[in-house]
């Protein structure tokens, strides 16, 4: 009998085991030891850490997601500055397409549409930290959420002049099934205006970052994310509001030009009193393997020449994409600065002629010796600063406002006087301020840059201008309207097709 | 690495057995490396470096376990088990690394020995981002022995493991399995042929879980690294810094609180045999497993911008034939035994979790590839994708000629010697809606075959290993670069009109796309291989005694040595590393054939 009691005691106890297991519980339950768990209360530190990863994002547009996608480039392919060049038309053939129209959503800019919706994740990111900042001095956190209010609307605005209509979120998409709205390209200006004008308001940037504030984003960079975005939108109940805007910079003292154009592209001349905003690339850590971290920059390497033999020993071969047009190079008048500023002409057999070459290259941010050293992949890791916003644009924005557009003169600014500016550093002397003319001052000032193409777009001039017949360099190509929006890649289709956000694809593209 | 344990009669027939099992374990990596160059795009480096880290792992196991076991009426054999494991695993690691070394003697390859400047040394160490990770379980067991006759064993198991969150953690998996030993059935035992020995029908069925994911995906941790710098940047001319760095943060995975265990369901049908006195030996199985909640990234669209969170998404099913036929014999001193197996697997893909029910998991768009390898519901998966092709364009009137039923070319920029691609959904355009189910690298078959043979000292062995019914991708020449080492089979591409209906015209400029995914890519990847044969002898005892050797054993044994196969890649049997690659050839190295002489010595 006893041994059948002593047997029931034991049934018990492993009974109780198996049922109970809140102690186990404590036993299953690990904590993570090298991380924060994300949405926690913030202090100024974690909103700065978060910041930069939002900031981060201005050094992925060259080589990120294992793509290509200097965005300037990506920008000018489609304008009538630039080939595509490289080895074939089938290198890189997403960027053939892309400069001749004739992308489709399984070839299209899968990498720039991922860089920059990480870009809204992030900045979402940061402004929710914002909202749960501990102890953080109050102009402090104003001035935090003003940085990541323009850099939202900045990567949003790439997303948005690239494809237009696009999803669009200012939450983490936490729950399944992890998607969003797709909304129509005016609704997402809207957005991008609301961030736009938050970081404008006077008082939470200051007009120009200096010392250990340099790289952070300006009021005057606001004022001239607006314009852009006013412009590209055409809305004219706003042209009154950034005319102005261009003048408070223009009035502010802070910027002026830099007097030798050539010479602002090289490396001592970053951050220099003509750029109002750019990216900080450093030479290091970018890698073929790992496609989301590093400082530096492929786009030197990759519009440079291949085989570059410079007698001079000042710039370096590369890859011999984005060959500048003979068009491009004629454009501009005899003595004028840019044109050797911003283009590379170089003799046959100093470097070997790829896809459409026209032995002109991107000078700019042409690959230079130094910029890259070593250790790493070098290729992907050149420190050219690339330039987003400059105060030519801001002299040229105002020309363009008041003698295109119509507005009238504020702050004493003569827009003639905007003009005389640009051209007295090109070395030329002053011509009536035209649309022909300012049109014109602009393209020969930005070429390289990435404005050309929506430039044209914006003033109606695409279809015209971009349709060719130029089989010689294999591009013949025909631009209609619709075709100013991407289309959007196809995994995305594909991922959420039959969901309630199904994407709906721009245009005529397939 | 240590275990004690303790085993105790708690009364006739219940044992109580308990165990501790640990495992202290410390690893490092150290290594140097000094100037050299072999090519431009990183294949050369100009500093030299030298790094060193030291990793410590602990891990606990415990494990007590009641047996009870009685004997009935001397043919009813019951065992009970009631049983408690658990185990824990925590991790430190520190290293370091900097540039510069004083001297080229690698015995100064150590980190106090480089000398950079403090900027590009680095320290690092962690307990791997966990302060443990946990698994515990419970389980009960019985075992029924009915005389040698019936056998039957049902097994519940509660697992839980700390990968997952607070809801989740625990999982329960029943099993159970039945067995029929025919011949020791007292009818049979009297009145079965001599010719047979054994026959066991056997059937089973079964859960069980699977937790293989990373630590805390329920949750959403902030990942670190993504810098920026501020103040300041590069200097050119003085090759230094001028900014400083501000470490980067951002949320990682989006979380998902409900995931949960994966489960699979196996049933199992069976026999074993053994004929003319165990001479000859046959097994066949089927069985069929459904893998539910199959833990796997969610496949979310990439602008939500953070990486997807894990889900039990998809469902799974596979079923599969196995055979085993052996054969041993001995005359006089001449030993010999063959062993063949094959298997038959089919799987099936019943639910992916999304939508669309289709995912892309591969996809090269540089080389105009496009996307290539996709799973899709109710199909085998993974699979290739692509156009279906029809032969080469021989001259320009059948470029012309190939139009749809509105007379409209499909293919206005082909020309002769480009690829004619075919309409497959019929829409009259050929665009990726054609793009189809190309072929798939899982093998329909597998098949090993060793044979074994000894006399008088002399051993010999063979292993044969095949498959049958499986697609290569040939991926091995890459499409973007214009200049590089191409298969010899390029040499019969298409150069004029009838020399090739298979290999497109040589072209840099590619209007056509010839080299898009297609059914061009796809070979058959079915081969027999003698993976490894070898013959060995064993030295007469009376010579190797005097050397005080017990037994000496010389053997020859090669490895790859012979490879049947259609297929005129570098190797059928490349490695591909994920599971959704398998049977993508990108050009890796082949297989090594290995030719080994050897000894085995016992004193």
């Amino acid at each position: 009998m006893k041994k059948y009691q002593l047997l029931s005691i034991i049934t018990a106890v492993l009974i109780g085991m198996l049922s109970v297991t809140s102690c186990s519980d404590d036993f299953l339950t690990a904590s993570s030891t090298e991380k924060l768990e994300s949405g926690g209360p913030a202090t100024e530190g974690s909103i700065l850490s978060n910041l930069a990863s939002a900031y981060q994002i201005l050094l992925f547009d060259s080589y990120a997601n294992y793509n290509y996608n200097a965005v300037l480039l990506m920008s000018d392919l489609r304008s009538d500055d630039l080939y595509k060049g490289g080895g074939s038309a089938g290198d890189q053939e997403q960027l053939y397409k892309l400069s001749q129209f004739t992308s489709t959503a399984a070839s299209t800019l899968d990498g720039l549409w991922s860089i920059y919706f990480t870009g809204l994740a992030r900045c979402n990111n940061v402004i929710i930290s914002c909202d749960n900042a501990v102890n953080v001095k109050e102009e402090k956190l104003e001035q935090f959420k003003a940085e990541a209010h323009f850099l939202r609307a900045y990567y949003v605005h790439l997303l948005w002049k690239f494809w237009g209509n696009i999803p669009y979120f200012e939450k983490p998409l936490s729950d399944p099934p992890y998607m969003a709205k797709q909304l129509p390209a005016d609704s997402i200006y809207n957005k991008i205006m609301k961030d736009v004008d938050f970081a404008c308001v006077e008082g939470r940037l200051p007009m120009k970052t200096t010392g250990n504030d340099l790289g952070r984003v300006s009021r005057a960079a606001a004022l001239m994310l607006r314009a852009r975005v006013v412009l590209y939108q055409k809305d004219q109940s706003r042209y009154a509001q950034i005319t102005n805007d261009m003048a408070t910079i223009i009035k502010s003292g802070k910027y002026e030009l830099f007097e030798d154009f050539d010479a602002m592209w090289k490396d001592e001349n970053e951050f220099c009193k003509e750029s109002i905003f750019e990216s900080n690339q450093l030479p290091e850590g970018k890698g073929w393997g790992n496609a989301w971290s590093g400082y530096g920059t492929n786009l030197p390497a990759f519009i440079s020449p291949a085989d570059l033999k410079d007698p001079d020993g000042v710039f370096k071969g590369g890859w011999g994409f984005g060959p500048v047009r003979q068009a491009a190079y004629d454009m501009y008048e005899q003595g004028d600065k840019r044109r050797d500023g911003s283009i590379n002409k170089w003799d046959d057999g100093l470097y070997t002629a790829r896809f459409q070459n026209t032995g002109l290259f991107q000078r700019k941010y042409a690959a230079r010796v130094g910029y890259n050293p070593p250790p790493g992949d070098v290729d992907l890791n050149y420190c050219n600063n690339l330039r987003i916003f400059r105060y030519a644009e801001t002299l040229l924005n105002y020309v363009e406002l008041v003698k295109i557009h119509g507005q009238a003169e504020v702050q004493g600014v003569s827009a003639q006087g905007c003009l005389d500016q640009i051209r007295t550093r090109a070395g030329l002397g002053s011509i009536p301020a035209t649309e022909e003319s300012i049109k014109l001052e602009r393209r020969r000032e930005f070429l390289g840059e990435g404005m050309r193409f929506w430039d044209l777009v914006r003033w109606g001039d695409a279809p015209t201008v971009l349709t060719e017949n130029d089989s010689e360099h294999n591009s013949v190509r025909t631009f209609e309207e619709w075709m100013k929006y991407l289309p959007i890649p196809q995994g995305e289709m594909e991922k959420t097709k039959g969901t309630e956000f199904e994407l709906k694809q721009n245009g005529n593209w397939k | 690495m240590g275990h004690f344990g303790g085993e105790l009669d708690v009364l006739p027939g219940l044992k109580f057995k308990s165990s501790y099992g640990f495992d202290l374990a410390f690893w490092g990596d150290d290594g140097y490396e000094y100037p050299y160059f072999l090519a431009t795009q990183g294949k050369d480096v100009n500093q030299s470096s030298v790094w060193s880290q030291m990793n410590r792992g602990y891990k606990w196991q415990v494990e007590n376990v009641f047996t009870y076991n009685k004997l009935f009426s001397d043919i009813h054999n019951l065992t009970f088990v009631l049983g408690q494991s658990a185990q824990k695993y925590t991790y430190r690691q520190l290293g370091g690394s900097d540039y510069d070394l004083l001297g080229t003697n690698p015995i100064l390859a150590t980190i106090n020995a480089a000398t950079a400047d403090r900027d590009k040394e680095r320290i690092y160490g962690g307990t791997g981002g966990y302060n443990f990770t946990s698994l515990a379980s419970y389980f009960g067991r019985l075992d029924y022995n009915y005389a040698e006759r019936y056998m039957l064993q049902a097994t519940v198991r509660r697992d839980g493991s700390s990968r997952f969150g607070p809801n989740n953690k625990w999982a329960v998996f029943p099993a159970l399995s039945i067995g029929w030993n025919v011949l020791n059935e007292p009818f049979f035992e009297e009145n079965h042929p001599e010719w047979i020995d054994s026959f066991k029908l056997r059937f089973s069925w079964g859960k069980n879980g699977n937790e293989n994911i990373g630590n805390f995906r329920y949750t959403s941790l902030m990942d670190g690294g993504q810098n920026y710098y501020f103040g300041g940047g590069y200097s050119v001319a003085t090759a230094t810094k001028t900014g400083t760095m501000q470490y980067g943060t951002s949320p990682s995975a989006l979380p998902n609180p409900n995931v949960k265990w994966e489960e699979s369901e196996q049933t199992d049908f069976g026999f074993d045999a053994r004929f003319l006195r165990n001479a000859l030996t046959f097994s066949f199985d089927y069985f069929k497993k459904e893998t539910n909640g199959m833990l796997m990234d969610q496949p979310i669209p990439s602008y939500v911008g953070q990486s997807a969170p894990i889900g039990n998404v998809g469902d799974m099913e596979n079923w599969g034939l196995e055979f085993e036929l052996g054969w041993r014999q001995t005359i006089g001193d001449f030993k010999y035994n063959v062993v063949a197996n094959a298997s038959y697997l089919r799987n099936k893909l019943i639910k992916l979790g999304n939508a669309s029910g289709e995912a892309i998991y591969e996809t090269a768009g540089a080389s105009g590839l496009g996307s290539f390898i996709k799973g899709k519901n109710g199909e085998v998966w993974p699979f290739f994708y692509g156009y279906k092709t029809d032969g080469i364009f021989q001259n320009q009137e059948e470029v012309d000629g190939y139009v749809n039923s509105k007379g409209q070319k499909y293919q206005p920029k082909a020309q002769a010697g480009d690829v004619r691609f075919i309409d497959f959904n019929g829409d009259g355009t050929i665009d990726d809606n054609d793009k189809t189910k190309i072929g798939k690298g899982m093998p329909d078959w597998t098949f090993g075959l060793t044979l074994g043979a000894e006399w008088k000292g002399f051993d010999l062995s063979f292993f044969f290993q095949g498959t049958q019914g499986n697609d290569m991708f040939d991926f091995s020449m890459r499409g973007d670069i214009p200049a590089m080492n191409r298969p010899s089979w390029i040499l019969e591409r298409w150069h004029g009109e009838g020399t090739s209906n298979t290999i497109p015209r040589m072209t840099s400029a590619d209007p056509n796309g010839n080299w898009r995914s297609s059914d061009l890519y796809i070979k058959d990847g079915s081969f027999m291989r003698l993976k490894t044969a070898q013959v060995g002898y064993i030295l007469p005892v009376a010579w190797t005694k005097k050397a005080a050797i017990q037994q000496l054993r010389i053997y020859i044994s090669a490895e790859n040595l012979l490879t049947f196969t259609g297929y005129d890649g570098f190797d059928p049997e490349v490695a591909t590393g994920d599971y959704t690659r398998i049977g993508v050839d990108r050009g890796v190295y082949p297989q090594s054939r290995t030719v080994y002489l050897g000894a085995n010595i016992s004193f």
